[in-house]
């Protein structure tokens, strides 16, 4: 079956004051109807900005696509430009995203009811009054407790939980086929974590909407999602099914990220909790190399001499850019 | 919302209470009192100890402080403002007869600054890196440094001395010649405006642009929603809460500048009168106008401040 | 003894292949982000020219300002006097020298008298709290009922003319901003996280004061120091056209304005020239003070 979305060789780049950061460099992937993916990386590896670049939210005077495809049932949508009608009628109906800051991502000076019809009346096209009334639903669907009258509340009366949870009401209002998910749980409390996780899987069950959950955090992953990809430096590393990717680890990043994170039942005797070495790369004026080589513990001398490999197979499904596992015996 | 309101007005009263003890013991720290003064303009040198306490007693001299200003401040709730030794007549009447035309220029000067300095800083951030906005932005910057009475003695040289399209000077009601009255207002107002439209075209502009760049903003942006929509209902609204604040603050200044440009415009208004009392020692007109004005200030700021809880949802629950 | 098993992890950062972190120096940020725009320098440029110009005054004006020369009084201008005449006889460009001198006298000391001020008062309210905070508050707000054009008149009429009377009469207008400004950073920054954790390190009260407080609020003092000294420039501007000012016969370009404009029929130079030279100045300041909020102020650290 055709994917939902398929994202070519995207490359979105910064022109700052002190030079050209190649944010997301060349990456790839899709996503099918009716699927959760997890989109793992850390801080400032380009995993945001290729979310952003999707739905064409870029801030323009720094930030440019400069390559790629993001085709959505077959049509490009990077052809349109991005305050085009085409472009509005994709987001929020089509692919709609939630982000990490619930503090400051609802406007003050609009009610939730507001925030929560408007894109109803667009979309949808709905009478204010049923806008209201299925606004109302939503709201108790996500599981704010009173929801008719909350409807008139603005949202410094909500807490950040809360917040977040209306904005996957927001999100989830049109019937959207693709809910990207910014590290939605980045900042809240571990309870409210694993709450907004278990809401998101009913709400995508419900809905039959695909989910993107772009992480940092591994464990988030590792229990809802189908399909992981890994990013470093802007760039995907590695790719395959979630079970594959964390028993079977091949790329050199994604083996040290497992074994940054505690397992349960180990103990310390076991297993020591060993940090990769080294500190993320600077996005400025790249190497053409492996981004990853300075901090990785199997580097030969081909990485060295060699450009940043292709994804390749490794397994059914799983792939991994690195020269590693050519002369690795599986 | 009407907690906060009746706080609001609450201090707007003890504000206004202070401004009228401030204004009462102003004029009683003038160098010699104001029998002296009364003296001095009438003439009346030569008057025996008993004549001069006689007249102490007819100005309320003699009594305490305080009671001297309860006296006062029950002259002004009934429109007694006293006696303009200058002029010899009813301070409140002279008033009266100025005040109007006063506040017909800062209507004026308040509406035009408001509706064009928000505007074009609306613009001016819509069109960020746009020829408009280097140009605007530009004019802006000049704007706010050009003195209002020099501004008005040009715009006088060249448009009605050298051109003679316009009036040089004086005020015309509208009620008595609706296009007489059009041409001798437009450059006292557009002088009084003036630095008013390019300051708040400066600050609704970097208002504007500080909003944009909002989490919200994008939020709003990944809805779906159109431009034109984003811009209105989101981003204005909370632009306008810092412009606000600041548009209050123009009424004092127009009040201000009033003073010079009426001066300059030859307009008989309250800014004259007050120019003309100062040089003249005439403290009662000083006192009766200074009250009134600051008074409108406070009020104008009242209203502003609530004003603020409507634009601004997180205050109303303060 | 037992052998722990922890005692192997060694801590993180001492291998030698730990990088250095690029360090970007905050101060040479701070002098890209003013030097990176036009204006900015623009305004520093004209700042330094009229200081140069105020030192030397003499030694630049071509006569005494003075001087007066009833022979050749509103002459137009030129090569013996470029701007030409007074009604005096006095020549224009030298008054316009030596009022640079008069401007950059009161706007400075004007600033420097209410900023002290002002940020006493401030600390005071924000320090003591209570009833201070709300006396003083409560006076700046009635304070700034008075247009400061009206007060600064009230003030000066009060004391008499003078260029002492009219820094201390603008200076009193002038109070309520830095007050206020003051207040206001001490407040939010004593609720600040780092203020909390640093009594909780145990620092004094006057040590949080200075090391964290006051480094916090001497850049928008400095903006608003800069724009108000352009501020004043224009009020004692005005002041000087109503013949409420400075004495004659001193130079001011204001009162130069007052002057030219009986005589804008014959030459017109006589006022435009005065005023060109107050939108300099003005203009100047107001260019420094905004390149210094964009170069001082934190939000906009990393976002260029």
């Amino acid at each position: 079956m055709a994917p939902l979305l398929r994202v070519e060789n995207l490359k979105t780049y910064f022109r700052t004051y002190r030079g050209l950061v190649k944010a997301v460099d060349g990456v790839s992937f899709e996503i099918n109807e009716k699927e959760i993916i997890g989109l793992v990386g850390e801080s400032g590896c380009g995993k945001s900005v290729t979310m952003l670049s999707i739905l064409q939210l870029i801030s323009s005077p720094p930030g440019e696509i400069v390559n790629g495809k993001v085709k959505y049932e077959g049509q490009d949508l990077l052809q349109y430009k991005s305050k085009s009608e085409a472009m509005n009628s994709i987001r929020g109906a089509k692919i709609a995203m939630i982000f990490q800051e619930p503090m400051t991502s609802l406007n003050p000076v609009l009610t939730i009811g507001r925030q929560l019809t408007e894109s109803l009346e667009i979309h949808l096209h709905m009478s204010p009054q049923a806008a209201k009334e299925r606004a109302s639903e939503l709201l108790h669907m996500v599981g704010i407790p009173d929801a008719k009258s909350r409807l008139s509340a603005y949202p410094h009366q909500f807490s950040g939980g809360m917040r977040q949870r209306v904005m996957i009401a927001i999100a989830l209002s049109c019937n959207p086929r693709i809910l990207i998910a910014d590290e939605p749980t980045t900042a809240v409390d571990v309870t409210t974590q694993a709450q907004l996780l278990e809401l998101m899987q009913d709400m995508v069950n419900r809905f039959s909407t695909s989910l993107v959950i772009v992480t940092h955090n591994l464990g988030v992953v590792a229990r809802y999602a189908e399909r992981i990809y890994v990013m470093y430096s802007g760039r995907i590393v590695e790719s395959g099914w979630a079970n594959d990717i964390f028993l079977n680890p091949r790329h050199p990043y994604t083996i040290g990220l497992l074994k940054c994170v505690p397992q349960l039942g180990e103990t310390r005797q076991e297993r020591k909790l060993v940090p990769i070495k080294g500190l993320p790369p600077n996005l400025i004026n790249m190497p053409a190399t492996c981004a990853f080589l300075p901090r990785c513990d199997f580097a030969s001398d081909i990485c060295r001499s060699n450009p940043w490999p292709s994804l390749e197979a490794v397994g059914e499904n799983h792939y991994i850019a690195c020269y590693y596992h050519k002369s690795e015996k599986p | 919302m009407i907690p906060y309101i009746i706080r609001r007005i609450g201090m707007g009263v003890i504000i206004i209470f202070l401004v009228t003890v401030m204004v009462f013991l102003f004029i009683r720290l003038l160098p010699g009192d104001p029998l002296t003064i009364y003296l001095n303009k009438t003439d009346m040198q030569q008057l025996t100890e008993e004549q001069i306490y006689e007249l102490r007693v007819k100005f309320g001299l003699e009594k305490t402080l305080p009671l001297q200003y309860i006296e006062w401040m029950g002259g002004i709730f009934t429109g007694d403002f006293g006696q303009s030794i200058f002029y010899n007549a009813d301070v409140a009447l002279l008033i009266r007869e100025r005040m109007p035309i006063t506040l017909y220029l800062g209507a004026l000067a308040f509406i035009l600054s408001g509706v064009l300095g928000i505007s074009f800083g609306v613009i001016c951030a819509l069109r960020r890196g746009t020829w408009i906005d280097t140009v605007v932005t530009l004019l802006a910057n000049i704007g706010v440094t050009m003195p209002s009475f020099w501004v008005g003695i040009i715009l006088i040289y060249l448009l009605a001395v050298k051109a003679g399209w316009l009036p040089v000077s004086g005020f015309t009601s509208p009620f008595d010649d609706f296009w007489l009255s059009m041409k001798k207002i437009i450059m006292p107002v557009i002088c009084l405006s003036l630095f008013s439209i390019a300051s708040l075209t400066r600050l609704t502009r970097s208002s504007m642009l500080e909003v944009i760049q909002q989490d919200y903003i994008r939020t709003a942006w990944s809805k779906g929603l159109k431009e034109r929509l984003i811009i209105s209902r989101h981003t204005l609204k909370n632009a306008m809460i810092p412009v606000v604040t600041i548009v209050g603050l123009q009424v004092a200044f127009i009040f201000g500048g009033s003073v010079l440009i009426e001066s300059v415009f030859n307009i008989n208004g309250i800014g004259r009168l007050m120019t003309q009392a100062v040089q003249n020692q005439d403290y009662l007109i000083v006192q009766a106008c200074t009250l009134i004005i600051a008074f409108i200030v406070v009020l104008s700021n009242l209203v502003v401040d609530i004003s603020y809880g409507w634009f601004d949802p997180r205050i109303r629950y303060d | 003894m037992v052998k722990k098993a922890y005692n192997n992890i060694e801590p993180v950062g001492t291998r030698e292949w730990e990088e250095k972190a690029p360090r970007y120096s905050e101060t040479r940020r701070m002098i890209a982000v003013f030097a990176g725009r036009p204006l900015p320098i623009i305004g520093f440029t004209i700042i330094i020219l009229l200081v140069l110009m105020a030192i030397f005054a003499p030694l630049l004006a071509p006569y005494p300002p003075n001087q007066m020369d009833i022979v050749n009084k509103l002459q137009q201008p030129s090569s013996a006097h470029w701007l030409g005449t007074d009604s005096l006889g006095r020549d224009t460009l030298s008054r316009i020298i030596y009022g640079s001198r008069t401007s950059l006298i009161i706007g400075i000391t004007v600033m420097i008298i209410s900023s002290v001020a002002g940020i006493v008062l401030g600390l005071m309210a924000a320090y003591f709290g209570g009833a201070t905070y709300h006396i003083i508050m409560r006076f700046m707000d009635a304070l700034m009922a008075f247009p400061m054009l009206l007060l600064a008149l009230l003030i000066a009429s009060l004391l008499g003319v003078g260029m002492v009377n009219i820094i201390i009469a603008l200076g009193i207008g002038m109070i309520s901003a830095p007050c206020r400004l003051m207040c206001g950073v001490v407040l939010s920054v004593k609720q600040n996280d780092y203020v909390l954790a640093a009594r909780a390190m145990g620092m004094s009260n006057r040590r949080l004061m200075f090391q964290e407080i006051l480094p916090n609020a001497f850049p928008p003092l400095l903006v608003m120091i800069t724009i108000g000294i352009g501020a004043v420039i224009l009020a004692e501007a005005g002041l000087s056209f109503l013949g409420i000012g400075i004495t004659p016969p001193t130079a001011t370009w204001g009162g130069m304005v007052n002057d030219g404009y009986k005589f804008i029929m014959y030459n017109p130079v006589l006022a435009i020239s005065p005023g060109v030279a107050i939108m300099l100045v003005v203009f100047g300041f107001n260019m420094l003070g905004d390149g210094l909020r964009d170069a001082l102020d934190p939000k906009l650290r990393g976002v260029i």
